[in-house]
């Protein structure tokens, strides 16, 4: 039974007025007005036993009346004749799909998910086929409540299952989840039916997540049995106060070259903190950075260069930990030996000095600067790049086109200003060197100065001016420089590039690829009496470029969670492994040919050669507190139920609703209000009848 | 059962006071006249064996032809009756469990006994008080003073609690000469307040007279069932059981009982006349005690003079 309108029930307390009258009745009689009270005494009024008792029966007679027309009032019902019977014998299939993905690694998020889950199991009844899956990007099945002998032992399964389980670290796709959770449904249904079993089970779907994926169209893509209710449980942190750091890859067309790193912070915009702090391995403090909730900032972090140990990045200043680590590889301190002719020049700033400077401004690497004063004698397969300065002889000549064969860079530095005599010999070894057919060097005549008015920061080596700020040359005077043209030979070679060139149209940077060997040849020096260039700040950046010595470098890739390292493709005799980022190998080519990431960190893949890495980080949009309520996902089709809080005023109107038909079907209060009349009558005869006895 | 022409309930019936008034005297004078009492107003005279210088025109010719000895007749006081009428017009007054007040009744007392002195060419005054004085009228013989009185009576005034003493006080102050000082009141007060107020009045020589008008129910107070009883004067309200008719009757032969103590002490006359009473019988009862106290207190001074 129920009330449509229990506010009435209120009136019961109209019940104390004909208690009271009767009670008072008999004390408060009459007043009666006199000359003076000097003779008289208070004396209280008392309710006597007898006049409590007197006429009980017509006071319960009035209390009925006024009993029954409240209750009219407020509109009984009874529901039980009405209600459905949705519990069948057969009981109901119970589907729990348990949100595993990242964002569930918030601190007591997976703890409360998994209280609700055994909640959820402990209160389904014995006959209840209850089924567990969890998902991320897709649903899969953790406990069958038809592959166990006993339906009670999937309940249990299932609360052992929330006891020892832990979060994963993929994106969530709850759509995608829950159509492969119902297809599993269908499918297993249609198994059953083959099997003669029962007909179909009501069936009750539990969504137990952070609803971290956004509503999304495909929602109403989903088909949903017909019998289904869709229970979603949304599982909250109390506070949200989250900051994540992730490691930011580079552009597409660059490689990430471990220098300096780009992390970005980005605090929730619910987030209670906003001062961040960055730590290294060791704990230092790197960087203390403010960041607004719902904003994030990007901070270059040099890291150390440690050639055995990796190198992580701590977040700290929020209260959830999940995504506050980036892990590096390790940044090896390698040596580079790099040659060079000596010059002529007596003064202190020679051009070989100020190029060993500009190479040894190197933060990673050990620069091994040699100066020679002829070619043929050392081993030059040993060096990466070498400076020519001067013009070579032949033997020198041929030494270093050995060295080009091997895949090695000349950078050929036309650096002094040209007598004709030098002009030749120069001449004849650019022609040499570049294999070309023919070719001119002379000294331009500059008129005061000239400046650099293109340059190729399009391609290598050039691209690391392509920064607007790094692009100015226009603060580079040279004062002098050569004029070289050159003539394309008749083997077929890449064309030589002009990389720079001045404001009167000559070259000052022309690269030739020989395949293999690569040549570089600049038309003007950079000692202060050629240009400005040596006491430029870009110098060292330009010839570290031009001598390669970034390049030495073992490449990083980024990639998605779930990824695959192909373990097969450089074994022959050798075993490839990977290692994680604690150095302990997790997969070998001689277990399996590839291997998925599944955690995000730093994989090193390891064969006889260079190592390389991979990086797999926290999905960027599970970073993110929960964006989408149960509520929203309302017009999204769902056949919800009632229970979830966020539905719960909306199963209150529903139920109204159904209380309204069923209480216009029933009319109690008609009956209730012919009671009321028949008692009142009943009342009135009554009271007249006392009243007229009262009088004799 | 018929009435009586002067029983109180008939009489009050006649809405004017002054044909009310001329109704009881005539039928006071039809008793009269069969009565011994001829003229109270006259005060008495006295006999005193003749001495030489007395004026012979005062022998008694009458008792020396009866008992052959010169006696000179002497008159106490030359001159006729001043009476003041004080009537007490508090809400108290109002109460009445007949047909009508006690006011009404004392009302027609003054306007009975008033035309009755002035009849006998007595001065005849009036004052009216309740918490203070409301209507003084000097005490005159005169053409129209009857109505004087009667207009007085009739003056509607406020009327609220009794507060004694201020206004005896005040009265006391405005009475000049000393006269007969009828007091119309319930006496329903404090009795310390009273006598205060009392004294002062005797101390100005006054002859006093208190008419305690009440109302059958204030002497037997009797009630069926609890009651709230609500105070005229002050609307307080009280809780009454029936149980309280003994207590209440102690305590007010208890107050009548002081009342008495209090007139004894200073000499006052006190009646208590009940609304239900006719009023030609308490007015007979109250000059036939009058009469008697008054031939005892000749007598008690004839016999101190001897």
């Amino acid at each position: 039974m129920g009330l449509l309108t229990p506010l009435y029930l209120v009136g019961l307390a109209a019940l104390s007025l004909p208690i009271a009258f009767h009670l008072l009745k008999k004390s408060i009689r009459k007043e009666m007005r006199f000359s003076s009270l000097i003779f008289l005494r208070q004396t209280p009024p008392r309710l006597t036993r007898r006049s409590r008792i007197e006429h009980w029966w017509l006071l319960l007679l009035r209390a009925l009346i006024l009993t029954l027309l409240v209750f009219a009032f407020a509109r009984p019902l009874f529901r039980s004749q009405f209600s459905t019977a949705t519990q069948t014998e057969a009981g109901r299939e119970i589907l729990y799909l348990v949100d595993q993905s990242a964002s569930m690694q918030r601190a007591a998020l997976w703890q409360s998910a998994m209280d609700q889950l055994r909640v959820l199991s402990s209160a389904a009844a014995p006959q209840d086929h209850q089924s567990l899956l969890v998902f991320d990007q897709v649903a899969s099945v953790v406990v069958d409540s038809e592959s166990l002998p006993d339906l009670s032992m999937a309940g249990e399964a299932i609360r052992s299952w929330s006891t020892e389980s832990q979060p994963g670290w993929d994106r969530d796709d709850m759509p995608a989840a829950v159509q492969s959770c119902l297809d599993w449904l269908v499918g297993r249904t249609a198994a059953r039916q083959t099997n003669r079993d029962s007909g179909n089970r009501p069936v009750e779907l539990h969504i137990i997540s952070d609803f971290q994926s956004p509503a999304s169209n495909t929602w109403t893509q989903i088909q949903w049995p017909a019998v289904t209710e869709v229970m979603m449980h949304r599982i909250s942190t109390p506070t949200i106060d989250n900051a994540s750091l992730m490691l930011l890859a580079p552009p597409r067309d660059q490689e990430w070259e471990g220098n300096e790193v780009s992390v970005r912070i980005t605090n929730d915009r619910l987030s209670k903190s906003n001062v961040f702090t960055l730590r290294d391995t060791s704990g230092e403090k790197l960087d203390e950075i403010f960041v607004p909730a719902g904003e994030s900032r990007v901070v270059e972090i040099a890291p150390q260069a440690n050639p055995t140990m990796t190198w992580q990045l701590d977040l700290e200043g929020d209260t959830e930990a999940f995504d506050n680590r980036v892990t590096l590889p390790p940044v090896a301190s390698q040596k580079v030996s790099v040659a060079c002719t000596e010059t002529s020049e007596t003064s202190s700033q020679t051009a070989s000095w100020m190029l060993e400077q500009a190479c040894r401004s190197l933060k990673y690497q050990e620069v091994d600067w040699q100066t020679f004063k002829r070619l043929d004698n050392p081993d030059l397969s040993r060096f990466h790049a070498i400076f020519v300065l001067r013009p070579l002889d032949s033997s020198e000549l041929e030494a270093v086109e050995s060295f080009l064969g091997q895949g090695g860079r000349v950078v050929i530095g036309l650096s002094e200003a040209l007598s004709p005599t030098l002009g030749a010999e120069w001449e004849r070894v650019i022609c040499q060197l570049g294999k070309w057919a023919a070719c001119s060097v002379e000294e331009a005549s500059v008129e005061d100065f000239t400046l650099l008015s293109f340059i190729d920061t399009t391609r290598k080596p050039l691209d690391v001016f392509r920064s607007s700020s790094f692009r100015d040359f226009t603060s580079v005077f040279f004062w002098k420089h050569r004029d070289l043209r050159v003539q394309e030979s008749e083997i077929q070679l890449p064309e030589a590039r002009t990389l720079a060139s001045f404001d009167d149209e000559m070259p000052f940077l022309i690269k030739r690829e020989l395949n293999p060997g690569t040549v570089f040849i600049m038309t003007a020096g950079w000692t202060p009496t050629q240009s400005q260039l040596g006491q430029n700040s870009r110098f060292a950046t330009l010839m570290i470029q031009l001598a390669g010595l970034r390049d030495l470098r073992p490449p990083i890739q980024f990639v998605e969670l779930g990824f695959s390292i192909d373990l097969s493709e450089n074994t022959g005799t050798s075993i490839t492994q990977v290692f994680d980022d604690q150095g302990e190998a997790i997969a070998s080519s001689v277990d399996s040919k590839s291997w998925v990431i599944r955690r995000p960190g730093l994989y090193r893949v390891q064969d006889e050669g260079t190592p390389s890495f991979f990086v797999a980080q926290i999905p960027s949009e599970e970073r993110e507190d929960a964006r989408t309520t149960p509520a929203e996902l309302g017009g999204m089709g769902i056949p919800k139920k009632n229970s979830d809080e966020e539905n719960r005023s909306q199963a209150k109107v529903e139920t109204r609703l159904k209380d309204q038909q069923i209480e216009s079907q029933q009319q109690a209060w008609r009956w209730l209000l012919m009671g009321v009349i028949a008692l009142v009558i009943a009342e009135t005869f009554a009271s007249g009848w006392l009243s007229r006895n009262r009088v004799r | 059962m018929t009435q009586h022409a002067l029983d109180p309930a008939a009489l009050m019936k006649i809405k004017d006071l002054e044909l009310r008034a001329r109704t009881i005297v005539e039928g006071m004078n039809r008793g009269l006249h069969r009565s011994p009492l001829h003229g109270f107003s006259v005060e008495f005279t006295e006999y005193r064996p003749y001495a030489i210088g007395d004026d012979p025109k005062f022998l008694d010719w009458k008792l020396f032809g009866r008992s052959d000895r010169y006696y000179i007749k002497r008159f106490e006081d030359e001159t006729n009756l001043r009476c003041w009428f004080v009537l007490d017009r508090s809400k108290s007054m109002e109460y009445g469990s007949q047909n009508y007040s006690k006011l009404e009744y004392a009302k027609t007392l003054i306007a009975t006994l008033s035309y009755f002195l002035l009849r006998q060419q007595d001065a005849v005054g009036l004052a009216t008080f309740d918490t203070e004085l409301r209507h003084f009228l000097p005490a005159r013989f005169r053409s129209g003073q009857w109505h004087h009185v009667l207009v007085g009576l009739e003056t509607r005034a406020p009327g609220i609690s009794t507060e004694f003493e201020n206004a005896i006080e005040n009265v006391a102050t405005l009475l000049q000469r000393r006269g007969l000082v009828i007091i119309l009141s319930d006496m329903l007060t404090d009795l310390e307040s009273a006598e205060r107020g009392l004294r002062l009045l005797k101390a100005s020589g006054h002859d006093l007279v208190i008419l305690r008008t009440l109302d059958p129910k204030e002497v037997d107070f009797q009630i069926d069932s609890p009651t709230w009883i609500k105070d005229l004067e002050s609307d307080q309200r009280l809780h009454v059981d029936r149980d309280q008719s003994q207590g209440y009757s102690d305590r007010f032969l208890d107050h009548q009982r002081k009342l008495e103590d209090l007139c004894r002490r200073y000499a006052i006359d006190l009646f208590r006349l009940s609304t239900e009473d006719r009023l030609d019988q308490a007015l007979f009862g109250v000059l036939h005690s009058r009469m008697q106290r008054q031939s005892r207190e000749v007598l008690r001074q004839r016999a101190g003079g001897r």
